[in-house]
This record gives structure tokens, sequence and C-alpha cells, in this order.
């Protein structure tokens, strides 16, 4: 009976040992140290125009910069995150301005290709907005997309930037 | 006898494996009769935790707060026509978390399952080496909400894709000892999704494979065995507004270790216990540890 028990011990461990995983612990940067995808990169038959280099996020439709600084980072699942939005035009960075179309924002995870709960926004002066709920759903590279939307809701154009959330 | 008792533990506790994958479940390997009984039903119920976050370049984060699933699944299969068999799962589940700061508890039918079995390769002489086989087809009905089309990932308890799959499972036992393997391949079919809230366009999945092996050992009425299974699934792409957004790849590979129980000819009881971060070379998934416990009455032929 042992002998037939270190047989099926001997076995389990041949099987268990079989293409063992090679876990890859790394710290992830945190969500403010992002990387940035500038328009027109993901599609190469619409070059990018040049793009002003103190204006990472721009909106070609309305020539006007974007930029978001994060008040409160995400740090876990169990809390939500909150960012400040500023638009301006290139010429006039410390001069804030409404866009001409209304702002969204829309949280994106491609690699699994869902979404978030929608975020809140609420605009606190002219050209400033505070975004709140912002919420990753589960740790990853996610794409904060700035969208200009229409009338109904659509965006017109739409930009991203790239941030990988983790838990603290 | 023996060759009963072994064949109908072959399975029993390997129906759970491919229940922990990313946002609400994966493709459900079918509950097939591999022993010489005319029907089975078997009840399980299952916890799993999820455990790690592997991203598409590879690397593992540890998941640090809570996000549990509970499973109560029916499965029934039934012979006709001799070596034909027809089944169906129909699975329940509680997924709990903590979202964003707020309790998450909800509940209610995953993604159904029907399957029609056809023994092959028949081992009416209990030849040597000769496995028995059973190949099979399977429909996945997305009757549970999927993460696209949720904004809680606690209601999220299917994959929301029609799929159809093919397979076949291979069981052989030798004294007291068996092993056993299976393979299958399905495609899901692109679903349009309209929610303004989460995405609007075609969810466009693609095609999936797992491959298992397995083996065990049989102490009188009693048997201890442990399973590997490996799992694939093709990109998900969204297309939206005229414009793709291109998913990634998933895979991973569940460990199961598993201790079951024949009480008589008609009841079974199996224990197992699986574990998706031993194994493999997983990318843009979640792992999860999973205990199950299955209750299984047979009826004979």
């Amino acid at each position: 009976m042992m002998t037939r028990a270190l047989s099926v011990l001997s076995f389990g461990l041949f099987v268990f040992t079989l293409g063992c995983a090679k876990p890859n612990y790394q710290k992830i940067d945190p969500p403010n140290q992002t990387q940035v995808t500038k328009p027109g990169d993901e599609n190469p038959n619409h070059p990018t125009p040049p793009t002003p280099p103190s204006c990472a996020l721009f909106f070609k439709t309305e020539q006007i910069c974007v930029q978001y600084k994060w008040t409160k980072p995400q740090t876990s699942l169990e809390n939500m995150g909150e960012f400040d939005l500023s638009f301006y035009k290139l010429e006039t960075p410390d001069l804030k301005v409404d866009p001409g179309l209304k702002p969204g924002v829309k949280l994106w995870m491609q690699v699994h290709g869902h979404g978030s709960r929608p975020v809140v926004i609420t605009k606190t002066d002219t050209g400033l907005y505070h975004v709140s709920k912002v919420f990753f759903s589960m740790p990853g590279v996610w794409q904060i997309q700035f969208q200009l939307l229409n009338s109904s809701g659509q965006p017109l154009e739409e930009i991203s930037d790239e941030v990988t959330f983790h838990e603290n | 006898m023996r060759i009963n008792f072994a064949l109908i533990f072959l399975l029993l506790s390997a129906q759970h494996v491919r229940a922990a994958s990313c946002c609400g479940g994966g493709f459900a390997l079918p509950s097939l009769i591999t022993g010489d009984d005319k029907a089975q039903v078997t009840t399980s119920i299952s916890q799993s935790q999820v455990d790690t976050d592997v991203y598409s370049n590879g690397i593992w984060q540890k998941r640090n707060s809570d996000d549990t699933t509970q499973t109560y699944k029916l499965d029934y299969a039934h012979i006709f026509a001799d070596r034909f068999q027809y089944g169906f799962s129909l699975p329940i589940q509680t997924r709990q978390n903590n979202a964003g700061g707020t309790a998450n508890k909800e509940s209610g039918l995953g993604d159904i399952s029907t399957q029609l079995g056809y023994e092959y390769l028949p081992d009416w002489d209990y030849n040597p080496w000769r496995p028995k086989g059973i190949g099979f087809i399977s429909l996945t009905l997305p009757t549970a909400p999927s993460i696209y089309e949720v904004t809680n990932s606690a209601e999220s308890r299917g994959r929301g894709f029609f799929a159809i799959g093919a397979g076949t499972v291979l069981t052989k036992s030798w004294l007291n000892w068996d092993a056993n393997a299976n393979f299958e391949v399905h495609h899901s079919f692109t679903k349009v999704v309209n929610n303004p809230q989460t995405v609007s366009g075609n969810i466009v999945p693609g095609n999936g494979a797992s491959f298992g092996f397995g083996g065990g050992y049989s102490f009188g009425d009693t048997r201890i065995g442990s399973s590997l299974s490996w799992t694939y699934e093709d990109p998900v792409n969204v297309e939206s507004n005229g414009s793709t957004s291109n998913g990634s790849p998933e895979k991973y590979a569940t460990g199961t270790l598993s201790l079951s129980q024949m009480f008589n000819q008609d009841w079974a009881a199996s224990l197992s216990y699986s574990d998706q971060t031993l194994f493999g070379d997983p990318s843009n998934t979640v792992l999860s540890k999973s205990l199950a416990l299955s209750l299984q009455k047979r009826w004979q032929r």
C-alpha cells in the first residue's frame, strides 16, 4: 500500500512539475506616470500631423490641447480616482478655453475589449473640468480616451493616453 | 466494476477547470458519461478566488482585493441510441467584489451549454491499450450578462457569446490506474452590443482551444487524481464607430488535484482543488484558485 501511495505521489509530482509557471512579478509605474498615444498613431493611412511639443494630447478638429492631472489616483480596486482636465490653445497655454464641443472621457481596456463604468465630468471654470469616479475595474493596461462629443453624444474625435493600473 | 469506477471519476472532478478566467468565465468542458451508465446528474458547488492578474506582456500582478465567485452547477447527461448521448450544463453564479468602495454581490444564471456526444471508440473487449473515445459537439448560449454589457464586473457571469465547439475525451484504465485526455476547439460568434455606458459596436471574438490530460489511482472505493489543462482564446476585437480596437490573446493553464469517493453503484462525490497560478505561460488573463465539491447520481443501463 505504501509503495502504491508513493507511486501516486511521484506521478502527481511529475505532472505538477511539467510546465510549471514562471511568474514574472514586476513593479509597475503608478498611473500618473503615463505613456502618451499621439493622435493618428493608430492609423498608418492618416499620418500624424506634426504635434506641438508641449501639447501631447491634441484635438485636430478644434486645434485645441487637453491636459489632465491626477488629483486622486486610484490605488486599489476598492477606490476610485479623480483628475482635472484643462483645455488650452497651443499659443496660449496659460489661458484656458472651453472647447466648442462637449468633452467626454471613456476608460477602455483594449487587450480585453471592454470598458468600465462611466466617469462623472463636472465643469469647474472656463476650460477646466473635474473628472471623478474614474474606476479601472481590473489591473492592467488601460486607455483613457478623451473625446469631443456631438449633440447626440457621439464622439467626433477621440485621442487617448495609456496608463497601467495596478493595486498598491 | 473497477473499470466503471475509474471512468466515472475521470471527469467528475474536471468539470470546473475551465470556469475561472477573465471577466466572467471560460468555455466549459461538457459533462459526458464516460462509464457504462444510462444517465447521470452531477450537482456541484465551487468557490473561486481571483489571485493574480497577468498582463498581455506576461507581467504578473498579485490581486490584493477580494473578487470571489461561487458557482452552483447542475450537469445532466443521458444515453440514447446505444452510443449517443446528450446533456446540458446549468450554472448559477454569485460574484462578489468591493469595486470602487462599494460592496457588490450579484447572483444569477451563467452561460448555459448543451452537448451531443458519440462513443466513436468503444472498449467492449477491454483492450489493454486502446482507449475509449467519446466525441462531442457543444453549444454555449450567452444567457448571462457579460463584461461588454455591464458596468459592474460583479454582474458579469459569462463570456457573452454564442459558441460552438467540438472535441474528444479519451479514457483508459489499467487495474487501479486510470488516465484521460481531452481536446476541444470552439468558435465564438460576433455579438452586437449597444450600451452607451460600456461599448456600442461589434464584439468580435475568435477561436479557442483547450487540451488536458490527467490520471489517478484508486484505493478501493476512493480515488485520488490530478489533471492539467491548457486553454487558449483568440483576441476579442471591438469594431465601433468605424474603428477597430484590437485585443490580445488569452492563455492559461489549470492544475487540479481531486479526491473522489464512490458510495455505491449509483452515488459518488468528489472534492477538488484547482490552481491556475502554477503552470504554463499565462498571458492577458486573470488567474484563480478554486475549491469544488461534486455529488453525482447515476442510473445504470
